[in-house]
């Protein structure tokens, strides 16, 4: 008798479930409870700076790394009990692209395609559509050790999708890229999307995820300090900050003290305060005219982007580990800064 | 009347940088165990190697093979310090440390002769082990006089193919591939001179090559040596050998584009 | 297509897939097949050249055979390190997480680098048989003796195969695998290809006698010349083999589970 195949009754609702997964490497722990969710036809994009644990987790939903605890399913299948009805539903693809470089594009595609179970034919018309949808037509039958760096993101994102996986895992795809190639990734990308594919992507760079993601979650330390619409994180901060230079570095805090209720924070290492800006310039002749009043000479003023490294600051202002819940933090964090 | 604060001092003397190189180089040696272990042990394997398997014919032929493989294995030892050599300096050239160095008012050639510091002292090492192991088994110097000749050869072989090869390797597209790629000339040059027999046990076709090669000199400057007066023939030759050898490594060394060397 | 409507390629296609792909890499990787192929005929040549003047005097008998078996071996053994280093390096780029990822079997990947090593080793084999034999090496068995021969080879670089395999993926670095360098070396000096038995010291011939290489060169003329056989050593060979084998699996079975996807932080 023939088990039921967990793909063949899919849960519509959820692609990816991560329930309250732990994982440490010896003494360190690097997942402390991470709750994710992930629907057909979403974009989720997962942020945090370097050891904040991303990678561990995309290898852990990739069925390459054990959990230590808590569930992760895919398409209702657990990676601990069914990893391979797991693996027919993802295709991966991450930083390093996990070629054989001594192969060319075309030759990739086709061996990538008939491990799947495409036969012969069938994997070498795959192999011709793709490239042909990538851009990779001419460079198809060079081998991928000359392949340039867009190139190769290219031609690894075309064999994660050979035959097409339900849930897309990206791991930091446009790492040192350029901003051309980033964008042509980003289209073929949300291409993909289009057609139902679910995308479980990790990045450094706010941009991207504003530009790619439905949903964001923020993780940092091993746990999701925030999760929402790129919309709702920008609230929190803008999409803007004034950074505020002072002459003298020992004063940046008498300058965060005259800005307090502007939300500022200290920068010391940079020497600067930085503050949301959601009116501009507004704020900007707001925070002028408080360090001149107050006697503080400043040696520069700014507007500009905020540095992911600053919306990490803004959001984890106060001790917000382990709150997960969208709207408390958000409220325990504008409570802390005030 | 102060002197602007944004120059930088002045970069110190010659020696000081080599000195300063020198010490990076041999700490650096010393936290690399494979390399450290292959400087002491690779006498050693190679004294097995050839001493072990051929040592009861070579007696029928009446040689005294541990007398005779003394020289071969300190000269093979030269041979593997400056292959080492060159592949950390490729090593360093990669990591772009050189392009930094050239762009700094100092020498440029601080790198290049603090490494070779280092290597004369690694060539003397090995060259210990080699002696010391082939003693086990009847090696003897038979003059004070002719161990400070030996060492002074050893030190003079050792730097005159550290600086060729690492000529080589740095003027190579790919430096690394390349003092890899030495390994084979090394090899070829080892096995044909009198390393391992004498010329006579060659077929009369290769002999001139044998003998003529710089090694050949330079090994029976050593065997000369340790048995206490080396051949004037052998010594002007080996002379010659370095003279030509070193020459050429530093003339490449120069033309090397500034931010290789 | 989507994944759940097709079948994954089982053992025996996943296997060929992969050794075609080795092979084809190994082809355009000229330093590959220098390192296997050209570097053995040289050391034959080299030693030849070198030794056989003064070891014929001392061991009369001895043809150009016993270097070039020598030789073969060595180039075998040495050839599967080389592109097990290969492995190595697929490791370190992710690639064999990749195929970790998919469901495709997963000792496919592990058979398919074996089976491509035996093809490369018989192909090298064949050519260094002729250097050989130009070399005045005699042949006296018939095509079995040269089935046999090849077979030999075989055996040895899947043995080999496998092992650096293990190493690969249990977790070894690379600087690992060139510590195993001065322990082959030695292994290629100490047996009687090299130089006769009795050129060694008396102490050491009962070693020598029973060390790996001098069970295969013994096993390998035996194959080619047929006459009597010292030391059983066709059973040594099998028993090296054997050894290695039994690490291997201990190794994969206590180590291998975390470890295919080469996990980096």
């Amino acid at each position: 008798m023939r088990q039921r195949d967990p793909l063949e009754t899919p849960d519509q609702d959820t692609l990816l479930r991560v329930t309250g997964l732990h994982k440490s490497f010896g003494d360190h722990a690097v997942l402390r409870g991470i709750d994710l969710t992930l629907r057909p036809g979403e974009i989720l994009g997962v942020l945090g700076p370097n050891g904040a644990g991303k990678t561990t987790l995309i290898n852990i939903v990739a069925t390459l790394l054990r959990p230590d605890a808590g569930t992760v399913e895919v398409a209702g299948a657990d990676v601990l009990a069914d990893p391979k009805v797991v693996r027919r539903a993802i295709g991966v693809t991450g930083q390093y692209a996990a070629l054989d470089e001594k192969l060319t594009g075309r030759e990739n595609l086709v061996l990538f395609g008939s491990l799947l179970g495409l036969p012969g034919s069938a994997a070498r018309e795959r192999a011709g559509e793709l490239l042909g949808a990538f851009d990779l037509a001419e460079a198809a039958d060079r081998r991928v050790e000359s392949y340039s760096g867009g190139m190769r993101r290219r031609i690894d994102l075309a064999v994660s999708v050979v035959v097409e996986p339900r849930l897309l895992i990206l791991d930091e795809p446009t790492t040192g890229l350029d901003p051309r190639s980033r964008r042509m990734l980003w289209q073929s990308v949300a291409e993909l999307r289009a057609r139902g594919i679910g995308v479980l992507l990790t990045t450094q760079y706010l941009e991207e995820a504003d530009q790619l993601a439905d949903r964001i979650a923020v993780i940092d330390h091993g746990v999701v300090i925030q999760e929402g619409t790129a919309a709702d994180l920008k609230s929190r901060i803008g999409d803007t900050v004034c950074s505020i230079v002072p002459a003298d570095p020992d004063r940046l805090d008498e300058v965060a003290r005259l800005l307090a209720d502007l939300h500022a924070t200290v920068e010391a290492d940079a020497g600067r305060v930085v503050v949301p800006a959601p009116d501009g310039p507004r704020t900007l002749a707001e925070a002028m005219a408080r360090t001149e009043r107050g006697g503080v000479e400043l040696s520069d003023i700014t507007l500009r982007r905020p540095s992911l490294d600053e919306v990490f600051l803004a959001l984890t202002e106060s001790s917000l580990i382990g709150v997960t819940d969208t709207a408390s933090a958000r409220d325990a964090a504008q409570g802390a800064v005030r | 009347m102060s002197t602007p604060a944004a120059l930088r001092p002045a970069p110190p003397r010659l020696a000081r940088q080599v000195r300063l190189h020198a010490g990076r180089q041999a700490t650096r040696l010393l936290a690399d165990r494979a390399a450290l272990i292959g400087v002491i042990f690779a006498p050693v394997l190679y004294f097995l190697g050839f001493y072990l398997p051929l040592q009861g014919a070579m007696r029928a032929q009446g040689i005294n093979y541990a007398q005779y493989i003394g020289p071969a294995l300190v000269a093979q030892s030269c041979i593997f310090t400056a292959m080492a050599s060159a592949s950390a300096l490729a090593e360093d050239a990669k990591a772009g440390l050189l392009r930094r160095v050239a762009s700094m008012p100092v020498s440029r050639w601080g790198p290049l002769l603090g490494r070779l510091l280092v290597d004369v002292a690694c060539g003397w090492i090995g060259a210990a082990t080699a002696v010391g192991i082939a003693a086990l088994v009847g090696f003897r110097f038979a003059t004070v006089a002719g161990v400070l000749g030996f060492a002074l050869v050893v030190a003079a072989f050792t730097a005159v193919l550290g600086v060729l090869f690492v000529a080589v390797a740095l003027r190579a597209a790919d430096p690394s591939a390349a003092a890899e790629a030495l390994l084979v000339p090394q090899l070829l040059m080892l096995m044909l001179s009198t390393a391992f027999i004498p010329a006579d046990g060659f077929p009369a076709w290769l002999r001139p090559l044998v003998l003529w090669q710089p090694v050949s000199p330079v090994l029976d400057a050593l065997r000369g040596f340790a048995t206490g007066a080396p051949g004037a023939a052998a010594l002007v030759t080996a002379s010659v050998w370095c003279v030509v050898l070193g020459g050429l490594g530093a003339v490449l060394c120069l033309r090397a584009p500034r931010a290789v060397a | 297509m989507t994944g759940s409507a097709l079948e994954a390629a089982g053992l025996a296609r996943g296997s060929l897939l992969q050794a075609r792909r080795v092979l084809r890499g190994a082809r355009r990787t000229p330093a590959l097949v220098a390192q296997s192929l050209l570097f053995p005929a040289l050391l034959l040549v080299l030693f030849q050249l070198v030794l056989s003047r003064s070891l014929a005097a001392f061991a009369p008998g001895r043809d150009a055979g016993e270097l070039a078996a020598l030789i073969v071996l060595v180039a075998t053994v040495f050839g599967a390190l080389v592109s097990g280093g290969a492995l190595f390096d697929e490791r370190e780029a992710g690639l064999l997480a990749r195929f970790a990822t998919m469901p495709a079997h997963p000792g496919s990947v592990l058979l398919g680098r074996v089976l491509a090593e035996v093809v490369r080793v018989l192909f090298s084999a064949v050519i260094l048989l002729l250097v050989g034999l130009l070399f005045g090496m005699t042949v006296h068995a018939g095509p079995l003796g040269v089935l046999a021969f090849l077979a030999v080879l075989a055996g040895v670089a899947a043995t080999v195969g496998v092992a650096v395999s293990t190493l690969a993926v249990t977790g070894a670095t690379r600087s690992m695998l060139n510590l195993l360098a001065p322990v082959f070396l030695m292994l290629m000096f100490f047996n009687s290809g090299f130089a006769p038995l009795e050129s060694f010291p008396a102490v050491l011939r009962p070693v020598v006698a029973y060390l790996p290489f001098t069970a295969g060169v013994d096993t390998l003329l035996w194959c080619l010349r047929g006459g009597a056989l010292g030391f059983r050593s066709p059973l040594v060979l099998v028993g090296w083999c054997a050894a290695a084998l039994a690490v291997s699996g201990w190794l994969w079975s206590t180590r291998a589970a975390g470890r295919i996807s080469g996990e980096r932080r």
